[in-house]
């Protein structure tokens, strides 16, 4: 039996016990403003890393309606901005996993087909997930929410803004272009999990097979709505509408470069095989994610045009992760690739940073392209650079003011801003957590005191939901991610 | 007694026996041959048992450190390190981990941790464990260069062993064979789990799992007053040969070291009430406790479980920092905050991976409790050297520059807590490992691929 969590955990999963129900309304009042006090935010005195237009010492950064007003050492504010004095800090762009579970509501597997390409995260977005929480504690601002691995071809992703527990339209990023997951190796064999009944496929062929047959369904069915729209533009009569097919028509999106590619692998081997299957249907992989041997074919990856986007040093869990090497890193950006580093896990998201800290310990990248690798190269990746990846004038407010070094292993986040909005106070967020166990104990001592109530600790609860943000790879909810 | 322990020996290390002929004077724990002598000079000098020398130098000689201090003499012919802008740091331990035991997580083949059984007292990891894993180099690379190694699974999963990380034997490597027997505490705390027999989620109240724990607490008294019947009637035909022989039990003799108050309970229990608990448990069986915790106490005061502890003198292995609280409504640094509160408090505890591939995490998962939970650095150096060497009853031999003691200690460029720090130079037991691992090999079969 492997051990979830406490029954007792989140006061909010008790909706059915008195004293729920009087915490529900003492905490209902959202902990953070949800819009700034000023229309301006003017963040003065910092380290500014820019990301793109280098570092800068005595720095601020105007945050204006959501949007970075200016930047620099001599930035003007109105006189009714709220100023930050931030002597001594560190300000960097929000941090962008590239690869995330956090905030799904449920399993993140349809693990019923090999190819799910019709399913869509986006549904089942859940804002309320702790982990959005736990991201932001480590500057996260955005993240590539994807389907799980369990099938070849999974289902489609969501690119969020790390915005708790707003309706969850909010998180999505609009200006992100479509992606959908593909996954490789094990996890799409079913190697490590249960699969009941048996399915197919079970070896790297099998794979292969179910990318390529998808493929060409897909390739025939948009010669059937070719052949569709051409004879009704010719004024054909009675022409038969093709039915949808909501399976296929994602992945016409991919052949029409429409739509992302992001792709687990491990590896070398099946990293070559999609190259080749996208080659075949003249589609582009716009990120292997984990790529855990991409070292290995460097040159190939660099080729195809395809992004990475790595485990810094994470590995050797299952056989097809354990040639991970931390110098993949490095490898990988020598030969010109784009590189991004992912957690996958919404534990390890919050430490993004440091695992940017130890590219440049292995193998020797330089400190200002580690820090690119967490914000503006996932941002390329995702297809959003215009907009968010970087300080710079006009792009999104997403800003982090770190209490040191944001490569150093004692860096925190002490406030973290999306679209201009303070989202995360570290001062704020321990305030509050220790308000609610002091309004948890006032609670239950009032409870004991009422006698009248003679409350049931056996009462049958609500069952909580199944945490999320702790997955990795291949954690838990018989999937692999 | 006598008969008892021969047989014990005879009957679960004939390995030991075996090999002793063949590794002539070499007598258990002894390591590799370290026959230079080393001395780095100019170097910062963390001992750890003492404030720091700035600038100073260290003696290496048959496997020990001969010399420490500002000015010191070398034996002729040893070989120089210029230490000039590097410091020297006792070697890390790792006080929970499954290096050794585990190769790849998910292959069952390669999974030494964890034997079926509820109730395995005479497992030993000292029989498991493998000197080739290939997570040992990756670990050394950190700066750890010893590991204390624990079995899992079941309520009592075995013996756990102390294995410095350098040597062709666990013969070699081992300081303490057996330093514990880890059990997995009972919870009474109601929640959720994953059945796999059943794959499916089990929930079960506070209650439920408390009447759940104290039946398993009874079963496991009963345990141990059989043992300790065992250990008399042990004794008894020992000193009288006319009584019936004894049918040998070697799962009740290997708890009696535990039941006389020789090796500890390593006993894992998160939440604060199970950790009561098992304080309680143990006072009243009268065996020593360690304490095994992934930090996460539950919804409690950290200060009011710091000075719980202090009071009833336990000492706390945590790990692995890579925690989340277990409590939504818990501030988000619960787990990193527990350290910080253990020293404030005056509670001795130190830093464990709980892992084999991940071992090598373990100086940054100690930095986190520094960044988030107010520990000091010296501190955090403290709970990954002297404090685990003493917790583990192996200071006398590791966990600081001092003279006599082993050389174990590493040499690095920076603080070894921070991710871009390298370490240049490692030793065990005096011996300057080659800092190459699977990892390094890799990056050097693969960065200059051509075509």
């Amino acid at each position: 039996m492997i051990r979830l969590r406490p029954l007792r955990a989140g006061l909010r999963l008790r909706a059915n016990s008195i004293v729920a129900v009087a915490a529900l309304a003492a905490l209902a009042a959202p902990a953070l403003a949800q819009k700034p006090a000023s229309r301006e935010i003017l963040i003065r005195n910092a380290t500014v890393m820019t990301v793109t237009k280098g570092v800068i010492e005595n720095g601020s950064v105007l945050i204006r309606d959501g949007k970075i007003a200016d930047v620099g050492t001599s930035v003007k504010a109105s006189a009714d901005a709220t100023v930050i004095d931030a002597a001594g800090k560190f300000v960097t762009p929000g941090v962008i996993d590239c690869h995330s579970h956090i905030a799904v509501d449920g399993s993140v597997n349809e693990g019923s087909f090999s190819v799910t390409s019709m399913v869509r995260i986006a549904d089942v977005i859940d804002s309320s997930d702790s982990g959005i929480v736990i991201g932001l504690s480590g500057g996260v601002t955005m993240a590539n929410v994807l389907h799980g691995s369990a099938n070849a071809i999974g289902g489609q992703n969501a690119v969020i803004k790390m915005k708790p527990n707003r309706p969850a339209g909010e998180l999505i990023y609009g200006n992100a272009p479509p992606g959908i997951k593909f996954a490789l190796g094990e996890n799409p064999k079913r190697s490590n999990f249960q699969a009941n009944p048996a399915r197919y496929p079970r070896t790297r062929m099998g794979v292969e097979n179910v990318i390529r047959d998808a493929f060409t369904r897909a390739r025939d069915y948009r010669e059937v709505w070719a052949r569709y729209n051409a004879d009704v533009k010719a004024g054909k009569k009675r022409v038969a509408v093709p039915r949808r097919d909501l399976e296929l028509e994602p992945l016409v999106e991919v052949l029409e470069g429409k739509r992302l590619v992001h792709s687990h692998c491990y590896r070398a081997d099946e990293i070559l095989m999609l190259i080749r299957v996208a080659r075949d249907f003249n589609f582009r992989i716009a990120t292997f994610q984990h790529v855990l041997e991409g070292y290995k074919v460097a040159p190939e990856i660099l080729a195809s045009g395809a992004g990475a986007s790595t485990f810094q040093d994470f590995g050797g869990y299952k056989i097809e992760a354990f040639d991970a090497t931390p110098y993949n890193t490095a490898m990988l950006w020598k030969a010109g690739i784009l590189v991004s580093l992912n957690s996958d896990d919404g534990e390890r998201q919050r430490r993004l940073n440091t695992d940017a800290a130890r590219a440049v310990r292995y193998g020797g990248v330089p400190e200002d392209e580690a820090l690119k690798m967490i914000t503006i190269n996932p941002a390329k990746q995702l297809g959003i650079d215009r907009w968010v990846g970087s300080l710079e004038r006009g792009k999104d407010a997403d800003v982090v003011i770190w209490s040191a070094h944001p490569l150093s292993s004692y860096a925190v986040a002490e406030k973290v801003y999306v679209d201009g909005n303070l989202e995360f106070d570290r001062a704020v967020a321990i305030r509050d957590a220790e308000a609610r166990r002091a309004e948890s104990k006032r609670l239950v001592e009032q409870e004991k005191a009422d006698k009248s109530a003679k409350p049931n600790p056996d009462a049958p609860r609500t069952a909580p939901a199944p945490r999320h943000g702790l997955h990795h790879d291949d954690a838990c909810e018989g999937g692999g991610e | 007694m006598k008969r008892r322990m021969s047989v014990r020996v005879a009957a679960v290390c004939p390995l030991a026996l075996l090999a002793l002929p063949l590794l002539g004077t070499a007598a258990l724990g002894s390591g590799p041959a370290a026959a230079e002598s080393y001395v780095i000079e100019n170097a910062r000098l963390v001992t750890v048992s003492g404030p720091a020398i700035e600038k100073g130098s260290i003696v290496i000689v048959d496997g020990k450190i001969a010399a420490v201090g500002a000015t010191v003499t070398a034996p002729a012919g040893a070989k120089r390190i210029d230490g000039t802008g590097l410091s020297v740091y006792p070697g890390m331990i790792d006080a929970a981990s499954r290096l050794g035991l585990v190769e790849v997580g998910s292959i069952a083949a390669t999974n030494d941790a964890s034997e079926i059984g509820d109730i395995k007292p005479q497992l030993r990891a000292f029989e498991s464990f493998n000197p080739a894993n290939e997570f040992i180099p990756m670990a050394r690379i950190n700066g750890i260069t010893t590991a204390v190694s624990t079995p899992g699974g079941g309520l009592i999963a075995g013996q756990v062993v102390v294995a410095d990380l350098d040597g062709y034997s666990i013969e070699q490597m081992a300081i303490r064979p057996s330093a514990a027997m880890a059990l997995s505490f009972p919870s009474g705390v109601g929640g959720e789990s994953f059945d796999f027999a059943t794959f499916s989620v089990k929930r079960s109240s506070d209650s439920d799992a408390r009447k759940a724990r104290e039946k398993r607490l009874d079963d496991l008294a009963g345990l141990f007053d059989r043992a300790r019947s065992y250990a008399k009637a042990v004794k008894a035909r020992a000193s009288d040969p006319t009584l019936p022989p004894l049918e040998e039990d070697l799962g009740l003799a290997a708890l009696e070291p535990v039941l006389s108050g020789q090796l500890p309970l390593f006993v894992a229990a998160n939440d604060f009430r199970d950790v009561k608990r098992a304080v309680e448990f143990c006072e009243k069986q009268n065996v020593k406790m360690i304490l095994r915790s992934d930090a996460s106490f539950g919804p409690f005061d950290l200060a009011a479980v710091a000075s719980f502890l202090k009071e009833k003198k336990i000492a706390v292995i945590f790990g692995p920092m890579y925690t989340l609280p277990s409590d939504e409504d818990d501030r988000y640094d619960m787990p990193q905050q527990a350290p910080g509160a253990l020293a404030r408090a005056g509670v001795p505890f130190a830093f464990a991976s709980e892992d084999s591939a991940m071992a090598k995490d373990l100086p940054y998962q100690a930095a986190m409790a520094v960044a988030y939970g107010g520990l000091s650095k010296d501190d955090a150096i403290r709970a990954l050297t002297l404090w685990p060497a003493t917790i583990w009853g192996v200071a006398d031999r590791i966990g600081s520059l001092e003279v006599g003691k082993q050389a174990n200690l590493f040499v690095t460029n920076g603080d070894p807590l921070e991710p871009r720090t390298d370490v240049k130079y490692l030793f065990i037991r005096g011996r300057n490992i080659p800092l190459v691992s699977r990892q390094t090999q890799l990056y050097d079969a693969y960065k200059s691929r051509v075509p």
